[in-house]
């Protein structure tokens, strides 16, 4: 149960013999026999290994990051292995982690995994499923510690033995950060006082800090990162300000100091002189690690590392993980050129390469929010909450905004109707946008935008809209908060709840095959509209949460991108159900589903699984009940 | 925790600038046990007070054309607090039902904790809250009565006597509720080790039904809790935080400390030689009509707490002084001293009842009166030592606090004048200028348990250790607006407040509180870096300001005006005025800080999913569904950083976005689908570009519930009238601002017919369809109901 180093993006194809993911392991059996076989596919993993979160320099040599993409293990060799919940994780994304023993725990958002570091590379051993773990630590009399969010700390205290809970008084039940000091084991909680074990219970210590973030035992004394700045604890009781320091992660080597700041930076000095900022590192640093010489300090921006050769604290270099900018992937886009656009929530859009490099893609910022992306040929449209980004071969790109005629610049939706003009949807209604060979874009609105800060009538379609789609005849389908609005020539008509075509009137996504028109709906799923009706009936298909552009029509079946993972019914057998993809993805949340070529490509709020050409069972499986 | 040290914890509810513990602390040989005092005032247990930060709801009167002057009832009351170092900032908001057929104008009153200070004030004005401008009291009542002649929508809050504030509202429509959120920062409740969000819940009332509470603390809604002994909810918010913090701004660094001396290494307390002559100084004037029962009771408790060789004097006083001299009875008795007998205690009693309250109070009167007896005490070989019962708020005679504290230096000498403040409408500059002028103490009973404790203080108060000559003293340029009282008791709280500009800061910058315990010299020293960063600092060192200014009547008022508009903290020269729209305010010329200030809060909002532009993407600020809202935070582009920590463990840093209101710092995250409805909080983290840090909590509710509808159809000829209502669910009650949040009613009728219906009112839509036909029997229309956070709900009714 290995996997090669799922490095970053496509370069590093992923084989993998155990891919379920946790999350799926009681499912059916035939599902999990139908999903082993498409895990046998080399499946390639691509997430965000640079959103690190916490790391530990190794024993061995190398360190083990924690990333919202996996967990990193970097060996001495500098080869770079990425753990995922593909893999067996608990979750993908990882909070914490510790070593212990030939392994480390990593902290999860589902739980912890032991991780054995054998020869023979990582493998997950152990799965304590919990509420999210953001805190492990291992004491030196080999109890491991599990700090949750929600549930307390709980105590594994060995490799075989069943999960304890610690008895508590304290009043915070989201645990940050663990520590001992003489064998006393304090604990920092992210609402509440600083606690300490006594009588086997944890107590609240009076007049701490209630924000806490990171801890760490130096001389006796215990150091608390807070909200509200560094805190020593003293042996006396008593909490004396250090620095007003957003203190996210503390490491201590003697009477040395390192501090992960949020704002700050590093910061170094010890408990006796002032902190000083560690040059060359980003200003947002989550953790840090420390063992010996080493140091390594996780970033929102990758991980930095330290040898100490060229002294304490000095030296910082920035470890090449790779992988996608971001984790929380929003839309896909293959192109005919074999590229593939991504679109993330936070980190702005980038082009995916054979070759597997990324690209960003102009004129997007680095830190925009992308909500849709459609190729035109070899133009790429961008919608992001800031505008329409129009992007041509030759790299130039246009950003449209509302000031240039869009009902609103948060863009939402795009569908290409020809080689020169599209569709897309606002908040604020949808336009049309017509490119000119000079370059030009004429915008035009599908009907009268509302007043000035004002809101549309029911009867008109400029309401949010967040699907666009089109019909063989011209017609226009118009996916908004306020139901579907369908027509043409600027005259549209409404199906809506009320109507009794739709269950749910914030509509998603649209997909049209024939004369079927699929509507995805917020939280009731899909409902299948027959064209050309005068009222169109309506025949609900269920599904569930159905995410913005998430409906793909292809080969007969229809896949839906949704909040609980991937799912697939059969157009032509009327009888069908909905079944879930066997396909792992690398997160529940499921934002999109695409194709190109035949490999299957699974956008998730935890990065991009990508199946090569996966076997028909992967794609439709025995029944399996949907909500 | 033994009965002594419960009786010692037992701090008694008192503002100002020093909250005085029992006294008769640990070691006072005199001290005598309060099961004794609790069994002779037919008291069970004395229990602990409680300092709450909510005192109970407000009462809405009023009066129409028709209709005379009318309590209304009181349908929901919220309360939202958001602690910070050792105060909350609590919002209250009431939702008060005209139930009658016309149009009515009202007054709100709301009982104000101790210490409170207003800090805002918002109306719902045509469904919509707005935001209340501080305005010159003066400016804002004409503006008021020049609306009302109108006939449009203002509120005015305005101070009425002592901690009493009064709030005007006009229209009341018919059949409608009328909202009103008031705004206040009150101190926690500490005990032990902890600190606590104390609230007192509405009174169950006779036959009255008691309305809906939601109490919200630090975003998280307060469930069955039940009150205490003394009545009070008291929910924990923190372990104790220390005693002093801080805040800086661009202008400087402020501070507030509320200490409490150590009497470490002091001379032991002594028991005194000779007795004392109690002078009790009870005030009859109308504003104590109210407390005249718990007067008479503490006049009692008072001499029955004096030992055999002491003696008394009572002398009553409004416009005039009478003083208690009994020449019959069993012995009679001449002059103003009596024995602490149970009879002369009876008659005492009996000849404060007769004399009605009523008239002005002339204070000054009622000291020169004391003063007499004080000097037959002397006489008679005994300390003289006084107590005021009364609400310490001056009408006639001299009335400027800083006058009548001299009064009280001048003819009392260096006996001991204590305050115990009584009734609703209490001065506590006032009371703090005539204690702090006579080593006094100031104590606000508002119990039976506390009058006891009260009557305690005073009477053990000369067997109590204290500080004499307290001063504070701070680093140059500092300037102190809160300085505690010239003598401290043992166990006393001190409080101080200064403010430091820039420029004049050092690194060991520090307030030093001074004086002399038995003559020798005490020092106390509190650093400003060593102070907890809290919000809110700056806000109460202008309250201190403020009221250090009003207590020398109006000689400041311009003073008072520029730092209460300055710093948002409301006093006796400047109101609360709401009016009906932005050009409103622009129309009568009031700046509009209020919404100005606003804009720097951070919020949340799901942006707009409803169709309307950029500068309105606000449906639902504060309540969403599972996805993928924005937190923006209005901060300077220049600041270091902004950093969000979400309840799910998540941290984000913000990206500055320019936009067409001036940038704000934007971060998105997501609600994942599984979270549970209910109200959650952020913290955002803003380090500025001068290194100063500010905490801002924001809360925002997940809302998956559906609107439910009350549908009523009526027959109206050949049309049908519909009216549908919604029913809260529990979410939309945990809401201060979304309580009835649906926001479009559809209807489809049998024939076909599609249409919405109007909103007439939150929560209330109405719509007429008329026919194309003749309705089947039975046959049904179906509603469909969307709330803020797109929720649907279908509604089918039959038809009539």
């Amino acid at each position: 149960m290995t996997t090669r180093a799922c490095l970053g993006v496509v370069a590093a194809a992923c084989a993998s013999r155990a891919l379920v993911p946790q999350a799926h392991a009681d499912d059916a059996t035939d599902r999990r026999a139908a999903s082993a076989a498409a895990s046998r596919a080399v499946v390639r993993v691509l997430t965000s290994v640079d959103d690190a979160r916490g790391c530990v320099p190794l024993t061995a040599g190398g360190f083990a990051i924690a990333t919202g993409g996996g967990l990193a293990i970097m060996g001495p060799d500098r080869s770079v292995r990425v753990l995922t919940s593909v893999d067996g994780l608990p979750e993908t994304r990882v909070h914490a982690v510790a070593e212990q023993g030939d392994g480390v725990w990593a902290g999860t958002e589902a739980g912890a995994a032991f991780v054995s570091l054998g020869s023979g590379g990582p493998v997950v051993k152990r799965v304590v499923g919990t509420d999210p773990v953001q805190a492990v630590y291992v004491s030196p009399n080999g109890v491991t510690y599990l700090g949750t969010r929600g549930a307390g700390v709980v105590a594994v205290d060995s490799p075989a033995a069943a999960p304890r809970p610690l008895p508590s008084y304290a009043p915070g039940v989201q645990v940050a950060a663990i520590t001992e000091a003489k064998g006393v084991l304090y604990v920092a909680y992210t609402d509440g006082p600083l606690a300490r074990r006594e009588g086997g219970v944890l107590r609240p210590l009076p007049g701490s800090p209630v924000h806490g973030h990171a801890l760490a035992a130096i001389d006796g004394s215990v150091v608390l990162g807070d909200l509200e700045g560094l805190f020593r604890f003293g042996p006396r009781g008593g909490f004396a300000p250090i620095a007003p320091v957003d203190a996210r992660g503390i490491a201590a080597s003697g009477d040395g100091l390192l501090v992960a700041t949020m704002g700050a930076g590093l910061q170094a000095g010890s408990l006796r002189g002032p902190l000083r900022p560690v040059p060359g590192l980003p200003r947002l640093a989550r953790a840090v690690g420390l063992r010996g010489a080493s140091s390594c300090v996780a970033t929102a921006d990758g991980v930095f590392v330290a040898s100490g050769e060229e002294g304490p604290a000095r030296g910082f270099r920035r470890l090449p993980l790779g992988g996608l900018p971001s984790n929380d992937v929003t839309a896909l886009a293959p192109s005919g050129g074999g590229r593939v656009a991504i679109g993330t929530f936070d980190r702005g859009a980038f082009l995916v390469a054979d070759g597997g490099a990324t690209a960003p893609v102009p004129a997007v910022g680095s830190s925009e929010m992308v909500t849709a992306l459609a190729w035109q040929g070899e133009r790429l449209w961008v919608a992001t909450a800031g505008g329409l980004v129009r992007v041509d071969p030759d790299g130039s790109a246009r950003r449209l905004l509302s000031s240039e005629g869009l009902p609103s610049s948060f863009v939402r939706a795009i569908q290409v109707l020809s080689t020169d003009r599209i569709i897309v949807g606002t908040d604020s209604g949808a336009a049309l946008v017509e490119s000119s060979a000079g370059g030009g874009d004429r915008i035009v609105p599908v009907a009268a935008p509302p007043a000035k800060g004002g809101h549309a009538s029911i009867d008109s379609p400029m309401h949010a809209t967040w699907a666009v789609a089109s019909g063989d005849d011209g017609a226009l389908y118009l996916g908004t908060v306020a139901g579907l609005y369908y027509g043409k020539d600027g005259r549209f008509a409404r199906a809506s709840v009320a109507s009794g075509a739709l269950e749910d009137d914030w509509v998603t996504a649209l997909a049209v095959r024939g004369d079927d028109l699929f509507v995805g709906t917020y939280s009731a799923g899909v409902a299948r509209l027959r064209l050309g009706d005068r009222a169109p009936g309506a025949t609900p298909l269920g599904g569930g949460y159905i995410n913005a552009a998430g409906l793909v029509v292809r080969g007969g079946r229809l896949y839906a991108a949704t909040m609980e993972g991937a799912r697939v019914r059969s157009l032509d057998d009327q009888e069908s159900r909905w079944e879930v993809l066997a396909a792992p993805a690398s997160g529940r949340d499921v934002t999109a589903v695409s194709f190109l070529g035949a490999d299957l490509w699974l956008a998730s709020r935890r990065g991009v699984v990508v199946v090569p050409a996966p076997p028909v069972a992967t794609l439709g499986l025995t029944s399996v009940s949907a909500p | 925790m033994s009965r002594a040290m419960l009786w010692m914890a037992a701090a008694i509810a008192a503002g100002g600038c020093a909250r005085p513990a029992q006294p008769g602390a640990a070691g006072n040989a005199s001290a005598r046990d309060p099961g004794a005092v609790a069994r002779a005032s037919g008291v069970a247990e004395v229990q602990p007070a409680v300092r709450v930060a909510f005192a109970g709801e407000g009462t809405l009167e009023a009066r129409g054309e028709r209709t005379p002057k009318t309590k209304l009832a009181l349908v929901e009351l919220s309360v939202v607090a958001t602690t910070s170092g050792d105060v909350a900032e609590t919002t209250v908001e009431h939702v008060f039902h005209n139930d009658t057929g016309e149009r009515l104008e009202g007054t709100f009153r709301f009982p104000l904790p101790d210490g409170a200070i207003v800090t805002g004030l918002a109306m719902e004005i045509d469904g919509k809250m707005t935001e209340g401008e501080l305005v010159e009291s003066e400016k804002a009542r004409k503006t008021y009565e020049n609306i009302v002649d109108s006939m449009r929508d203002p509120g005015l809050l305005e101070w009425e006597s002592g901690q009493t504030f009064r709030l005007r509202v006009f229209p009341i429509e018919a059949r409608e509720d009328k909202r009103v959120v008031l705004r206040f920062i009150a101190p926690l409740h500490r005990a032990g080790d902890g600190l606590f969000f104390a609230f007192r819940p509405p009174a169950d009332v006779g036959a009255e039904p008691r309305p809906r509470l939601a109490v919200t603390v630090d975003g998280r809604r307060v469930e069955n809790a039940a009150p205490g002994p003394t009545g009070d909810v008291l929910v924990r918010v923190a372990d104790a935080t220390g005693d002093a913090f801080v805040e800086r701004t661009k202008r400087g660094a402020y501070l507030v400390a509320d200490v409490r001396p150590s009497f470490d290494g002091a001379p032991p307390p002594v028991a005194p030689a000779r007795g004392q002559a109690l002078v009790v100084l009870c005030d009859r004037s109308r504003s104590v009509l109210e407390a005249r029962a718990m007067q008479a009771r503490l006049l009692a408790m008072l001499i029955a707490r004096l030992e055999a060789r002491d003696r008394f004097a009572v002398i009553a006083g409004d416009v005039r002084t009478r003083t208690f001299a009994r020449t019959v009875g069993d012995p009679p008795t001449a002059g103003a001293l009596h024995e602490p007998t149970q009879n002369e205690r009876g008659a005492a009693v009996a000849f404060v009842d007769g004399v009605e309250p009523d008239g002005a109070s002339d204070l000054g009167a009622l000291i020169a009166a004391a003063a007499v007896a004080g000097d037959q005490a002397r006489a008679a070989g005994l300390e003289p030592v006084f107590v005021y019962l009364g609400d310490a708020t001056a009408t006639w005679g001299e009335t400027k606090p800083v006058e009548l504290g001299r009064i009280v230096r001048e003819r009392l000498g260096s006996a001991a004048l204590h305050v115990i403040q009584l009734g609703k409408s209490t001065d506590d500059a006032t009371a703090r200028a005539i204690a702090s002028a006579a080593h006094g103490r100031i104590l606000r009973p508002k119990s039976e348990d506390e009058a006891q404790r009260a009557a305690i203080a005073v009477v053990e108060a000369r067997s109590a250790r204290r500080i004499d000559d307290v001063t504070v003293v701070g680093p140059e340029g500092a300037d102190i607006s809160i300085q505690p009282p010239a003598t401290l008791y043992e166990g006393d709280e001190a409080s101080m407040a200064a403010f430091v500009p820039v420029g004049k800061q050092s690194a060991g910058a520090e307030l030093t509180l001074s004086g002399t315990i038995g003559g020798r010299s005490f020092r106390k020293a509190v650093a400003f870096a060593s102070a907890t960063p809290a919000r809110d600092v700056a806000k109460r060192w202008a309250s201190g300001r403020i009221e250090r200014l009003q207590s020398e009547g109006d000689a400041h008022r311009d003073a008072v005006v520029e730092t209460s508009l300055d710093s948002g903290v409301m006093s006796r020269y400047t109101s609360f005025l709401v009016l009906e729209s932005e050009e409103a305010y622009e129309r009568f010329q009031i700046a509009r800080k209020a919404k100005a200030e606003g804009s720097d809060d951070a919020r949340v909002t799901g942006r707009d999913l409803d169709g309307a532009d950029d500068r309105s993407a606000t449906v639902s600020p504060d309540h969403l569904q599972p996805g993928d809202p924005e937190i923006r935070v209005h901060a300077p582009a220049d600041a270091q950083s902004v950093v969000v920590d979400f309840p799910f463990g998540e941290t984000k840093s913000a990206v500055y976005e320019e936009d067409p209101r001036g940038g704000s710092w934007v971060v998105r995250f997501l609600v994942d689908q599984h979270t549970p409805d209910g109200s959650y909080t952020l913290t955002v983290r803003i380090t500025y570009a001068d290194g100063r840090v500010e905490i801002r909590k924001v809360p925002y509710v997940v809302d998956t519930q559906a609107p439910a509808l009350d549908v009523a159809v009526r027959r109206d000829g050949s049309r049908y009238r519909i009216i549908a209502r919604q029913r809260l669910g529990p979410v939309d009650a945990s809401s201060a601002s979304s309580r009835t949040d649906a926001r479009r009613v559809e209807v489809s009728a049998p024939d076909g017919q599609l249409f919405a219906l109007t909103a007439v009112r939150l929560g209330e839509f109405v719509g007429t369809w008329t026919p194309r036909a003749r309705p089947a029997a039975h046959a049904k229309l179906r509603v469909v109901a969307v709330d803020r956070a797109r929720n649907e709900r279908v509604t089918e009714v039959e038809m009539p």
